[in-house]
């Protein structure tokens, strides 16, 4: 599996161009809310999406992670595109050279109206669900949006390209399962559980996990599934006095540690993105749970991208560089820091990316308030 | 917002070009400046001044020699490249140099900055995003007509503040009378200088003798000096907008 060491995106939401060169394998992407951290993870999860509107699809929609509605897929879609783009074709792409070779994926498309009875025709929707949908909605659309275009990926072999269209009138694209290359934990994601699938099987992590959770509550002894009354399994919590407790009576650390590593084991020589790694885990834990997450990503050999807007976060984790006792020729920390700026000729904005050494980063805030988030 | 940095010698130079600047040209004492410069040892002296939403921060270094280590120390470089620092002054002594070789001390410890004596000068920064910004410098060499030093500045200035002349003239000849035989060391004209303005200062006010400079500096009033109005002069453009083009 690949690691990436380049990218460049050009046209993916706020971002007009972009290259950041030198990624490392742990790299933090920082910087103020709205610079485009998310759509930098975005980027990386695309790289790695198949050339089917279904793998877009999850990308979009790990935005609304905690929105159970799916009618607003269109709009999503759409805005994907950089708004500035002058000309009416919609195009992004993104390139990255990995340790396995060039890894680009492009989404060009155009935008056009048609009627409702036109759109029912081009929709991705089943007979059936075409049929429901006449039934259910009172009146259709006058004129409904519809986007026509391609998708391209490649991936060390050939570029395949798939033609796509769809319309606002469609709620759901499904397509086939595909393993992920790529994994992604949004900042809420723990609050969806998922914790223990990688961690139960495995004596060794499971131990591993026991020992950090003992941290947030030393009664811990062991973690499990449990079964409860309606027959369905439970996550939960052995404590020494033999007491099962599920995990939805713990608070957000735990979840969030358990989260962390589960995923970090499913993404074993892959690359694992962290959107704000912070939330819900207070700073007092960072300094024991940070080093614990680099150790492993190291011995699963897994590219770490963690976005945060924590300066405690983001100290801690520099503390794993061990600057003052190392002369560390070899850093394994990047500090990227994105910021949107005008453009020069004072027509919209676009994204500009600080990539300095966790060393730098280090040595600089020790000597004056350096500015890493902005 | 600007926010601009003096490099200055030592602690004696902060305090007077400190209330130099906040009686004569406007600026107020601020507790702590925003580029967060805090002294890293017992030589660093760091003092901060604000006007209106303009911030300059005062930094004795410790000493003539230290510039370098300063620099480094504090890693300025990368201050100003990942900050907003608007302009940079350098105030060093003359001592027995060329104007010459003081410049030649001071550009070595600002490895990339294009510092001028006496002129501001331009640079062209790219700070770590790829974006251009300009930052001013202005290297200012006291005294800058003749070979001495801050206190030599400070003797000239007590001659032309009327109600000074007199007494800093008796100090100027007392001092003399005591090099041909009873302090031989008074010949080196530094330490004759330095014997003069402490000499001075614990007759002007007794009660205060024994205490530094800093606690004489606000007994005289500086502003009436022509010669340190003159020599004080490039501190008018501090706080002010300053024409910097990033245009090659």
């Amino acid at each position: 599996m690949a690691s990436i060491k380049l990218i460049e995106i050009n046209g993916l939401r706020g971002i007009k161009k972009l290259t950041v060169s030198d990624l490392s394998k742990i790299n933090l992407i920082v910087g103020d809310n709205n610079s485009g951290k998310t759509t930098f993870l975005e980027a990386i999860q695309l790289l790695f999406a198949e050339s089917q509107l279904s793998s877009v699809k999850n990308v979009i929609n790990q935005r609304t992670v905690l929105n159970l509605h799916d009618n607003s897929f269109y709009t999503s879609f759409i805005k994907m595109f950089n708004v500035e783009q002058d000309n009416k074709l919609l195009d992004f792409d993104i390139y990255a050279e990995s340790n396995k070779g060039q890894i680009v994926f492009e989404m060009k498309g155009r935008e056009k109206v048609v009627s409702g009875d036109d759109a029912l025709q081009i929709s991705t929707m089943s007979s059936r669900q075409k049929a429901t949908y006449k039934k259910s909605s009172a009146i259709l659309p006058e004129t409904v949006k519809v986007f026509s275009g391609s998708i391209i990926s490649q991936n060390g072999k050939k570029p395949i390209e798939k033609e796509i269209q769809f319309t606002s009138l469609d709620t759901t694209v499904t397509g086939p399962v595909i393993k992920k290359k790529v994994y992604y934990i949004p900042s809420f994601g723990h609050l969806r559980f998922d914790l223990l699938q990688n961690i139960v099987d495995n004596p060794e992590y499971k131990k591993l996990a026991i020992s950090i959770l003992k941290q947030f509550d030393d009664s811990i002894v062991d973690i499990c599934y449990t079964k409860a009354d309606d027959g369905s399994f439970l996550e939960s919590v052995i404590t020494e006095n033999g007491v099962i407790m599920p995990f939805s009576v713990y608070g957000d650390g735990i979840k969030k540690i358990l989260y962390i590593m589960n995923k970090l084991f499913e993404a074993s020589d892959s690359i694992l993105l962290i959107d704000e790694i912070e939330t819900g885990l207070h700073k007092k834990y960072y300094e024991s749970l940070f080093p614990v997450v680099f150790a492993l990503a190291k011995k699963l050999n897994v590219q770490l991208f963690i976005a945060t807007h924590s300066m405690e976060a983001i100290d801690a984790i520099l503390k794993y560089g061990e600057y003052e006792e190392k002369t560390n020729d070899n850093d394994p920390i990047k500090v990227i820091t994105l910021k949107k700026v005008n453009t020069e000729n004072g027509k919209g904005s676009n994204v500009v990316a600080r990539n300095v050494t966790g060393k730098y980063v280090y040595e600089n805030r020790k000597a004056f308030e350096f500015e890493v988030r902005l | 917002m600007m926010t601009e940095v003096m490099l200055v010698e030592g602690v004696t130079d902060i305090q007077l070009i400190s209330y130099y600047l906040q009686n004569v040209y406007g600026w107020k004492y601020e507790k702590n400046n925003n580029l967060g410069i805090v002294p890293l040892d017992e030589h660093d002296h760091i003092e901060s001044l604000s006007k209106g939403e303009n911030q300059l921060v005062l930094c004795g270094v410790g000493g003539n020699g230290r510039f370098a280590h300063f620099v480094e120390q504090h890693r300025i470089s990368s201050m100003i490249v990942e900050r907003d620092i608007t302009s940079l002054m350098v105030v060093t002594d003359r001592d027995e140099d060329s104007i010459g070789k003081v410049a030649r001390r001071i550009r070595g410890s600002l490895e990339g900055i294009t510092i001028q004596v006496g002129d501001w000068a331009e640079n062209k920064i790219t700070d770590s995003f790829g974006q251009e910004k300009c930052m001013n410098t202005y290297l200012l060499i006291i005294p800058a007509e003749k070979a001495g030093a801050l206190e030599n500045v400070i003797i000239d200035a007590l001659k032309d503040i009327p109600e000074e002349t007199a007494l800093i003239e008796e100090v100027i000849q007392f001092i003399e009378s005591l090099k041909a035989e009873i302090v031989p060391e008074l010949v080196q004209t530094n330490k004759a200088d330095k014997a003069k303005v402490g000499t001075f200062f614990s007759v002007r006010d007794p009660k205060n003798a024994m205490r530094s400079f800093g606690a004489f500096i606000a007994k005289i009033d500086w502003a009436k000096s022509e010669s340190l109005k003159d020599l004080f002069l490039p501190f008018k453009s501090l706080g002010e907008e300053k024409e910097c083009n990033t245009q090659a």
